[in-house]
């Protein structure tokens, strides 16, 4: 009998263990694996393989797997899949060679992995070279490559990958990126990019002005030139709408610029809140019919958000656009996912789960307090 | 990192889910319950095992139940799913607050006095037909509310 006192401690324990599992497969990491294959698997929490390698104009797609939705995107800010919906694919094709870091900016910490694109059979117009420091990937300073030879007129795109601000700077001072800054808290979002052209033919040593000890390279540039164009800025809406409903915010990926308003307006019948994850951000309670507004944070970057009535059913992800980031969720010729499975919603199995057990329920209880009633009865 | 993100990540961002579930077996523990008090009563012969065994069956199972009972409201207290209508967390708040308060009465007449037992069979019965309330004014929301 001693035993039975510590059943409520072992229910307990054993409720810790069943709900365990959850974390700990999601920290598993997978393993890697070089291949020219175009397909990619996103798991909770991490990328399948973790690093692949393609050609150059290579399309990858990334299908996810897991119950939560997820991205990929590049550190250095080229290219973003915007949040793939569990069950859906994102797309990405890769048309300049380097190496590219790239992470879900939705779980930052958890999910990275690497893109290895090679040169293809065209003519090579741009390279990527990335700016890598210990911010958040653990690297050490470096140029990532740190030799390349490139053909007169090529252009470098220079990708800040890390947690500080790098340059690209010529030692003879032909050419320099000028600052290109690092993600929004340490490199945990993705960076920005700027890119060189260069024109004249020869060797030239370049560094780092933030760190110029620690990164420093040397390119080496053939023929003679042609010229290609540095990426085109892009400029956020200084305002932007969210609808709040029960229960979803809508859309649930929106695009800002620095600072910018989000205007809140709650069409639910329970009362709502857009509070975000990273960042001291919260629209406190918005009843229904109310409207708030809140302002978009001052770094660049992805920043996820939910609803602390709902967190479980309730999230979103606003997106801070930089001078010269594009924005992921305004590529109209990109195509939308497909709809998730199920609405959201518990699936028929736990409906017919809860229906059944409160059946039973009911009718054990119901035997029980019949018997008591009848034996009441019977006494009197 | 605060409770209601660990009790998410722990559920697998499930949260609600995990609580309709348990919400339910709650449910059930809790019919089977009156099931073996009716039997250890001597007032039905189901099901058909003894009394003693009826009796260890229902102190168990009754552990069991509380336990359950007890995480999942701790969960509603610290991230309760809100409202989808005022009068169904009303409701709600009532049913779950009024389980605690028969508990405390179920125990005070098994430890306390003695002489309150004959209250037993209508304070479990009360028991059981909170647990069916709380039921209703939670899961069948829950899977309903589309």
């Amino acid at each position: 009998m001693r035993a039975l006192r510590l059943l409520p401690l072992l229910a307990l324990t054993g409720l810790v263990l069943l709900a365990a599992p959850a974390t700990a497969s999601a920290s598993r990491p997978a393993p890697a694996a070089v291949q020219s294959t175009e397909d990619a698997k996103i798991v909770d929490f991490d990328f399948s393989p973790g690093q692949l390698t393609v050609q150059a104009g290579t399309t990858v797609t990334w299908t996810n797997t897991g119950q939560r939705p997820h991205t990929a995107t590049d550190r250095g800010g080229t290219f973003d899949t915007r949040p793939i919906a569990p069950g859906a694919s994102g797309k990405v094709t890769l048309s300049t060679p380097g190496t590219y870091f790239y992470f879900c900016r939705i779980n930052p910490a958890k999910m990275n992995g690497v893109l290895v694109v090679e040169p293809g059979p065209d003519d090579v117009r741009a390279v990527r070279v990335q700016a890598v420091d210990p911010g958040f990937t653990g690297d050490k300073l470096r140029f990532d490559p740190d030799k390349l030879t490139v053909a007169a007129g090529t252009t470098l795109l220079v990708a800040n990958v890390g947690g500080r601000p790098h340059t690209l700077t010529a030692d003879d001072g032909s050419f320099d990126t000028g600052i290109i800054d690092p993600g929004a808290e340490g490199g945990r979002f993705a960076g920005e990019n700027a890119s060189v052209t260069l024109n004249e033919s020869g060797t030239f040593k370049f560094h780092c002005e933030v760190h110029p000890a620690a990164m420093k390279g040397v390119v080496t540039v053939t023929g003679q030139g042609g010229g290609a164009g540095p990426a085109q800025a892009a400029a956020g809406p200084r305002e932007v709408d969210v609808g709040v409903v029960d229960f979803a915010f809508e859309p649930d990926n929106a695009s800002v610029a620095a600072g910018g308003a989000v205007q809140l307006a709650n069409r639910g019948q329970a009362p709502h809140t857009m509070t975000f994850d990273d960042v001291d951000i919260d629209s406190g309670t918005i009843d229904p019919g109310a409207s708030a507004e809140v302002t978009a944070p001052d770094a660049p970057g992805s920043y996820s958000y939910r609803c602390t009535v709902h967190p479980g059913r309730m999230r979103g992800v606003l997106v801070v656009l930089g001078r010269d980031t594009e924005d992921p969720n305004a590529q109209a010729a990109a195509p939308a996912p497909p709809a998730p499975s199920s609405d959201g919603g518990p699936g028929a199995g736990v409906s017919a789960f809860v229906l059944a057990t409160a059946v039973v329920a009911a009718f054990l209880g119901g035997i029980g307090l019949s018997a008591f009633a009848l034996r009441r009865r019977a006494a009197a | 990192m605060d409770v209601i993100e660990l009790l998410n990540d722990l559920t697998g961002g499930q949260l609600l889910l995990w609580k309709a579930l348990l919400t339910s077996v709650i449910f059930a523990c809790a019919g089977f319950q009156v099931l073996l008090a009716a039997r250890f009563y001597e007032a039905s012969t189901v099901p058909p095992i003894s009394t003693a065994t009826a009796a260890r069956t229902h102190r168990l199972n009754g552990k069991l139940t509380v336990t359950l009972a007890v995480v999942v409201a701790l969960s509603c207290l610290i991230g309760p799913a809100g409202p989808t209508s005022p009068t169904r967390v009303l409701l709600h708040s009532v049913f779950g607050s009024l389980v605690f308060a028969l508990l405390a009465a179920k125990y005070t007449a098994l430890k306390l006095r003695p002489a309150w037992g004959r209250y037993l069979p209508w304070i479990g019965s009360g028991l059981f037909l909170t647990f069916a309330a709380i039921w209703a004014t939670s899961v069948a929301d829950y899977v309903t509310a589309r």
